[in-house]
């Protein structure tokens, strides 16, 4: 009993927790996607087209006869990619621009970095990310020796738009600890600033950008519905929750609400347990959360 | 106790921070500024314990910072052996950094509370170069030193008491085999009765090492007892200087002897305060204070807040 | 001789805090009176408990501590357990506090002069005019000149000690019959802690208001206090007059704690210190919570928790006080 009383506590409490098996379920429905999914999400069945849900699948069938539940979990492994590596770009060079702006500090070079990251987040994630897409097209394209599908080019943009949040994070959060006795000590040491920053200071400033990572997840999951759902992101036949309630979109009149509910209600769950994992890892790492007596007696 | 005067000094040392500047000042370049340190000349000898004296915001943590070099001095010299410590490179700078190392106060940001203490020491000890099993040697005789278990090795920061992190603190100093040692409020946040731990242990320092010791504080009765040298600091100059039986019975500044009279005595100040009315003086504001009060802009400040001990200096910058 | 009854009387008041999934106690057992008019101090350091004690009597400990038992008596109420209503009809105009730090207790935004008005409209009915009158002559009282022009300062252009009057009259606006000062010089220079011990004294023979006030520093208690209690590990040690506690202590910590204090011509040598730590509010104290660090222990005083010794006008809680 005791020690899932500590994991609910790990993150953050019980909403926290709940945030976290939905992520879990989230995550092993994409690792294990060939392994569970009933059908092939590719296989085209004219004669099984529009199917309600049943017993053979549970979540019908879509136009073309594909599995609606088969295509829902592979879907995820899509939503998962898009958001999680978009995500670890974001988080990997925003980090590094925001240290960069610590060690440049006082001089013209600070300035400059952060009116340029202001200046891009100026403008909607979502509207960037349309506009961006728009310009560099949804085709598989040829950069260099490499080939990047629609998916690759999707999370690329989408984790270097998360930069200037991570960046501004991190710089405010290192520009406190950065004042801090412990690295004064070090300069005493002798110890050069680029090495103090980043060996000293950086764990220092991680938590903020944990949970911003954790909603920005989330929020990577809607922006990739979004961009599949105009048509601009992963592409068909490759199922995506976004694609899926875009073709969905025309049979919502005519009573086929399966192909829409299902792939919807991933999403929103998804969100909803993102969310609640972001939440409860602030929660944990507020420091006036904390149960310790640190009040003056 | 080798007395050598010439062992530490520092000349006429100055700090100025310019005010909040309009954008006609930025470019004539008359910005007012403060002296938060305004031509400060002391003389110490090695092996002393010699303590700075001074109320927030008179100016001693900035020369603490200046003699250690975390900051530089607008104008005057830090002259460590006979060398103008400003004009040290490479090896022989971070052989004055190693050797004039700094104790801070406790105020909860001295450690990494992220890195247990045996990091804390063992990075210490390797910027002097020193890896591996000696190392791990000279880590636990630092403990000792400070008189602390090796137990508390592996915890974190925050699960030691304030007198436990201020000894840490402490022997990551010595970790770099210093000469000098600059304890800037060291015991200001400990209780009463764990202060005298502290300071004894680095009164056992000078004695068993030679360690000159600079302490800073603003309890003149601490550093009375434990100190050969006194400064007292008002408004960025040191205003007095003796021994402590000079500056505690003979004092000549006055603002030495409001200092003086300042502290409670317990049964025998019952009855002795003067309990008139209208406060005499508003106490030293400091030049952190004063910085960020006209960083406003407001002109009139001055006079809505009884100001009476600021020093505005405008210069025209060369 | 009929003992007119305290102002205030804490009995048997035990403060417990939440420790992962536990409570346990912090306070445990302390016994307070003030009297009308009296300046009382309470005396102790870090985890004694005391400013919990006086958090308590305002009801307003923070989340994660509660009285686990005994009673707050103030003019005749128990407060443990009052409504909030009830207790905020007392805050601020019965009971009145002030803290150490009083940058944090002010608003930042709003001008001294409006936070005192404010607080007066709030617990007294009294004429727009008559309430700017009172905020001068209150602000005269603690020493601030120039009211008439201070009134529309912020906090954050006046210093530490004006800061620390201006909580003054706030807290004195409303007339309150108890002050609880918290530490209120701890965060000054000595220069203006000398100062404000004089407002806060000359205030409180003026008005007539009873003093609880709580520090760490025994000399500054001296002066201005007429009893003192010191604490230890969530108990009441000793109680007694000032002069009594300074001249005859019956309580080692007292003792030692009066040897560790450092005076001005106390010659050189080692600073004496009280070796060891105090305990851990969160381990089990058997015997004299203070044994391991008292130079007078005994093996009684490791194995049983002392009786209480009285006399009249003093008491105190060791093995060896009689």
């Amino acid at each position: 009993m005791n020690r899932l009383r500590r994991i609910v506590h790990t993150f953050g409490g019980p909403a926290g927790f709940a945030g976290a098996c939905i992520v879990g379920l989230l995550v092993f429905a994409s690792i294990f996607a060939p392994l569970i999914a009933p059908h092939d999400p590719l296989a085209v069945s004219i004669l099984d087209k529009l199917m309600e849900p049943n017993a053979t699948h549970w979540m019908g069938t879509d136009q073309s006869g594909r599995d609606v539940l088969s295509r829902v979990i592979w879907g995820s492994r899509t939503s998962l990619t898009v958001a999680g590596f978009a995500v670890v770009i974001g988080v990997t060079l925003g980090v590094t621009i925001g240290m960069f702006a610590t060690y440049v500090r006082g001089g013209w070079l600070e300035q400059a970095v952060m009116r340029v990251l202001e200046a891009v987040s100026s403008i909607p994630l979502l509207i960037w990310a349309i506009a961006l897409v728009g310009i560099f097209g949804v085709r598989d394209a040829q950069w260099g020796p490499f080939t990047a599908s629609s998916e690759t080019k999707l999370l690329v943009l989408l984790g270097l738009l998360y930069i200037p949040t991570l960046a501004r994070l991190t710089y405010i959060s290192a520009l406190i600890e950065v004042r801090c006795n412990y690295v004064a000590a070090r300069r005493l040491q002798g110890v050069g600033e680029l090495r103090i920053l980043f060996s000293d200071v950086l764990p220092n400033c991680l938590s903020p950008v944990i949970v911003q990572a954790t909603l920005l997840l989330a929020i990577g999951i809607i922006v990739e519905a979004a961009v599949s759902f105009v048509g601009l992101g992963v592409q068909p036949p490759t199922p995506s929750w976004g694609n899926m309630l875009s073709s969905g979109r025309n049979y919502l009149l005519s009573g086929e609400w399966w192909l829409s509910v299902f792939p919807g209600a991933a999403i929103s769950l998804t969100v909803v347990g993102f969310n609640l994992l972001g939440d409860g890892l602030r929660d944990r790492f507020d420091p006036r959360h904390s149960t310790s007596m640190s009040y003056a007696t | 106790m080798v007395q050598d005067g010439r062992f530490f000094e520092l000349r006429d040392i100055r700090k100025e921070y310019v005010l909040r500047q309009s954008l006609l000042q930025r470019l004539t370049k008359s910005a007012p500024r403060v002296a938060a340190v305004d031509g400060v000349s002391l003389s110490i000898e090695r092996g002393a314990i010699f303590g700075l004296v001074g109320e927030s915001g008179c100016g001693k943590s900035t020369l603490a910072q200046i003699i250690v070099r975390l900051i530089e001095p607008t104008a005057g010299e830090v002259v460590y052996r006979g060398v103008d410590v400003a004009r040290l490179k490479g090896e022989e700078e971070r052989a004055f950094r190693h050797a004039v190392q700094m104790v801070f106060q406790d105020t909860g940001s001295s450690l990494n509370p992220r890195k247990r203490i045996r990091r804390v020491l063992a990075e210490a000890v390797k910027a002097r170069g020193v890896t591996g099993a000696m190392a791990e040697g000279e880590i636990k005789t630092l403990m000792h030193q400070v008189g602390l278990d090796t137990q508390l090795l592996q915890r974190f920061p925050h699960e030691l008491s304030g007198g436990q992190r201020q000894r840490v603190g402490i022997a990551r100093a010595l970790a770099m085999k210093p000469e000098v040692l600059v304890a800037d409020e060291p015991v200001s946040a400990l209780d009463v009765s764990l202060q005298g731990q502290s300071i004894n242990l680095l009164r056992d320092l000078n004695r068993e090492l030679g360690l000159t010791i600079i302490l800073i504080s603003h309890d003149l009765a601490v550093v009375a007892r434990v100190c050969t040298q006194i400064g007292v600091m008002n408004a960025g100059k040191v205003v007095e200087r003796g021994s402590p039986h000079q500056v505690l019975l003979h004092p000549v500044d006055p603002y030495t002897r409001m200092l003086l009279a300042s502290v409670p005595r317990g049964l025998a100040g019952r009855n002795h305060r003067s309990k008139s009315g209208i406060s005499a003086i508003d106490g030293g504001r400091g030049a952190r204070e004063r910085l960020a009060r006209f960083g406003t802009g407001k002109g009139d400040q001055q006079a809505a807040l009884g100001v009476d001990r600021l020093k505005i200096v405008t210069t025209k910058i060369d | 001789m009929m003992r007119p009854e305290p102002l205030l009387r804490i009995d048997g008041l035990h403060i417990a805090f939440r420790a992962g999934h536990q409570w346990r106690d912090v306070v445990r057992g302390v016994d307070l009176h003030v009297a009308p008019g009296e300046v009382v101090g309470l005396v102790g350091e870090s985890g004694s408990g005391k400013s919990l004690t006086a958090l308590a009597i305002l009801q307003v400990l923070p989340a994660g501590a509660r009285v686990s038992s005994g009673r707050i008596v103030f003019d005749g109420t128990d407060l443990v357990g009052l409504s909030q209503k009830a207790m905020n009809e007392r805050r601020g105009r019965d009971i009145a506090m002030i803290f150490q730090d009083p940058l944090t207790a002010l608003n930042p935004v709003i001008p001294i002069g409006r936070q005192i008005y404010d607080s007066m409209r709030t617990h007294q009915t009294i004429s727009h005019k008559a309430a700017l009158a009172r905020i001068q002559e209150l602000l005269e009282l603690v020493g601030i000149r120039h009211p008439r022009e201070r009134m529309r300062a912020y906090p954050h252009e006046l210093s530490g000690g004006m800061r620390q009057r201006v909580m003054t009259a706030l807290a004195i606006s409303s007339n309150p019959k108890l002050l609880i000062a918290d530490e209120p010089t701890t965060a000054l220079d000595v220069t203006v802690q000398a100062q404000v011990i004089g407002m806060l004294d000359r205030i409180r023979r003026e008005l007539g208001i009873a003093v609880l006030f709580i520090s760490h520093n025994l000399d500054l208690i001296a002066e201005i206090c007429d009893r003192v209690s010191v604490m230890y590990a969530g108990k009441v040690v000793e109680s007694s007059t000032v002069e009594t506690v300074f001249e005859a202590p019956r309580h080692p910590y007292t003792r030692q704690l009066l040897r560790c204090i450092p005076r001005l011509h106390a010659g050189t040598g080692p600073m004496p210190t009280i070796p060891g730590l105090p305990p851990r509010f969160d381990t089990d104290l058997v015997g004299c919570p203070f044994a391991p660090r008292c130079d007078e222990a005994r093996d009684l005083c490791r194995t049983s928790e002392p009786p209480t010794w009285r006399e009249p006008g003093h008491l105190a809680v060791c093995w060896d006080a009689t």
